[in-house]
């Protein structure tokens, strides 16, 4: 695999490696993901039917719901949560869960902001990993 | 970043585990925004309260039983169902089990049991300035602009932490700079004044600002700014925390921090400016109402539950006829406010007229299904605006009057107004 590496600002950090699973459009977690699964259900996004547990989930910001907090953390519980989040602009609405599942329950699900010319470098990689220290994160194709 | 002796110790675990790990993941977000202090609350309005899965009422029950306690004056919102007439309302066990134990919970932390999403109305909210953390998208417009207090959109359960750390990043809405307004809505010279003796064209209106603004922060100019009242405010409040992603709006004469169109925009020029026509009114009621309604099973009123003056109002507006036979109406308000309405009589007055009242709950988990009732009529742009994706039900939306009427009627009735042609 070609590995690239890419600068990143990181909100929540951790070490992880996993498939990736990008799209160029927002996302809601509330009424969008099914938080016992983690099947995407909204039939109007690119992830429609996709499910994104343990995967690299990427999507350039976050929409709607503040519900999306607890969707994550009932994620967490049922284990079907993403192993990551790359996002071009997190809100506090996204990093809430992975905030709490790091600090209250021991589990990192990383979360970093990548510049929209790094993010649009992406599409079509297969892995991408986190480290715990530093700001970077490799990109494997 | 800059941390005073307490945040040092909160950090260092001198004050507990629990808050500890609150002012940790508050440090993480002030990290990741480039925060350099916290700011102290006054208070917190808490919102992870309506009933969304088992992991919710695990955390809460969690903090709980390590000993979280708030730090601030923390009011509960509301819950997914009346806690005492629940079956009435055809919740299932599961949602009234669930509900209880978040109650237990949150009480168990210190907070203040107002199950309301309306806490201003019950005489629980911040002042001018103060700094608080709110989750709830009405609450969070209503306290910024109607009150002039200082939050930003904090989620559930984020809310909890702030209230458990009683300290927030200082950051976006806290800080006075960033709450001027970066544009303007006008509204045309063919929204006349006198339109705005039916309250409903104020939610027209939000749902227009409120699409148009998104989640930026501006002004509305043109207003009325003699009898706005509190209750009218609050449904600009929620509508437009709705249709947009409202956290704080500025109306030019009427609210505190825009006493005069200078002082909103900081003695700056609007950005950008946006005139907004009748047209524009009878777009967003098409939005928000179902035109093909004729027969209706309900009428809810009490999103955002409702205040005693607008109970009070329910009951003269019907001037002693009753609710159709084959219609339901529930009003939700919260539950001092049933307390207020039982010792002054009106609530046995409602009841006898065929409304059932209800406290606690949001009127968004109404059982349509299991009620069997298929159309529905509110005054709420909120509920229209969320009732299709929560419920699957489009409903009516008209004025308090115009809900009155229909109840009695058993129909929609609606009277004729100039953006309906």
């Amino acid at each position: 695999m070609e590995k690239v590496t890419l600068k990143c600002k990181v909100a929540v950090s951790g070490n992880v490696r996993a498939e990736l699973m990008w799209c160029n459009e927002p996302m809601s977690f509330w009424g969008t993901v099914d938080p016992q699964s983690g099947d995407i259900r909204d039939n109007r996004h690119p992830f429609y039917q996709q499910n994104m547990k343990g995967k690299v989930l990427a999507f350039p910001t976050p929409k709607g719901s503040s519900g999306t907090g607890l969707i994550i953390l009932e994620q967490v519980r049922t284990d079907c949560a993403p192993a990551a989040i790359i996002n071009v602009r997190s809100d506090p609405v996204v990093l809430t869960g992975p905030l709490i599942a790091k600090r209250f329950y021991g589990v990192s699900i990383p979360v970093v902001n990548l510049s929209e010319e790094d993010y649009a470098k992406l599409e079509g990689a297969k892995e991408v990993e986190f480290f715990e220290e530093g700001d970077e994160i490799a990109v494997y194709y | 970043m800059r941390l005073t002796d307490y945040e040092k110790a909160m950090l260092n675990g001198e004050h507990g585990e629990i808050r500890q790990q609150a002012i940790q993941a508050l440090y993480d977000l002030a990290t990741f925004y480039d925060v350099d202090r916290f700011v102290e609350i006054v208070g917190c309005h808490d919102d992870s309260t309506v009933y969304a899965g088992e992991a919710q009422v695990a955390f809460a029950e969690m903090l709980a039983e390590k000993g979280a306690k708030f730090a601030v004056p923390t009011t509960t919102n509301a819950t997914a169902c009346d806690i005492n007439l629940w079956d009435r309302q055809k919740h299932d066990i599961e949602v009234m089990s669930a509900t209880r134990r978040i109650e237990a919970a949150h009480v168990k932390m210190g907070a203040v049991p107002s199950w309301s999403c309306a806490p201003y109305h019950i005489g629980v909210a911040p002042s001018f300035g103060q700094q608080f953390a709110s989750a709830e998208s009405n609450v969070i417009c209503y306290y910024n602009s109607i009150i002039g207090a200082r939050t930003n959109r904090y989620a559930g359960p984020l809310e909890l932490l702030c209230g458990i750390a009683g300290r927030v990043p200082y950051f976006g809405l806290h800080v006075p700079e960033n709450r001027y307004a970066q544009g303007l809505v006008k509204l045309g010279e063919d929204i006349r004044p006198e339109y705005f003796t039916d309250e409903s064209i104020f939610n027209l209106i939000s749902y227009a600002y409120g699409s148009i603004v998104k989640d930026r922060v501006w002004a509305i100019d043109g207003m009325p700014t003699l009898g706005v009242t509190n209750e009218i405010l609050k449904q600009f409040s929620a509508t437009a925390a709705s249709s947009g992603g409202i956290a704080l709006f500025h109306m030019i004469g009427v609210t505190p921090e825009a006493q005069t169109l200078e002082r909103a925009f900081g003695g700056k020029k609007p950005q950008e400016i946006v005139e907004i026509h009748l047209e524009d009114l009878a777009n967003a009621e098409r939005q928000i109402t179902n035109p093909n309604v004729d027969e209706l099973d309900a009428v809810v009123l009490g999103c955002p539950h409702a205040s005693y003056n607008e109970c009070v109002v329910v009951r003269d507006l019907f001037r002693g006829r009753r609710v159709n036979g084959n219609t339901r109406f529930w009003l939700i308000t919260p539950r001092s406010v049933v307390d207020r309405l039982k010792d002054s009589g009106v609530y046995e007055e409602l009841v006898c007229l065929g409304v059932e009242v209800y406290s606690d709950g949001c009127i968004l988990e109404y059982r349509n299904k299991k009620l069997g009732t298929n159309t529905m009529m509110s005054n709420s742009g909120k509920f229209d605006t969320y009732c299709f994706s929560m419920r699957g039900l489009q409903p009516v939306f008209g004025s308090m009057k115009d809900c009155i009427e229909s109840a009695i009627a058993g129909r929609v009735v609606k009277e004729a107004k100039p953006w309906r042609k």
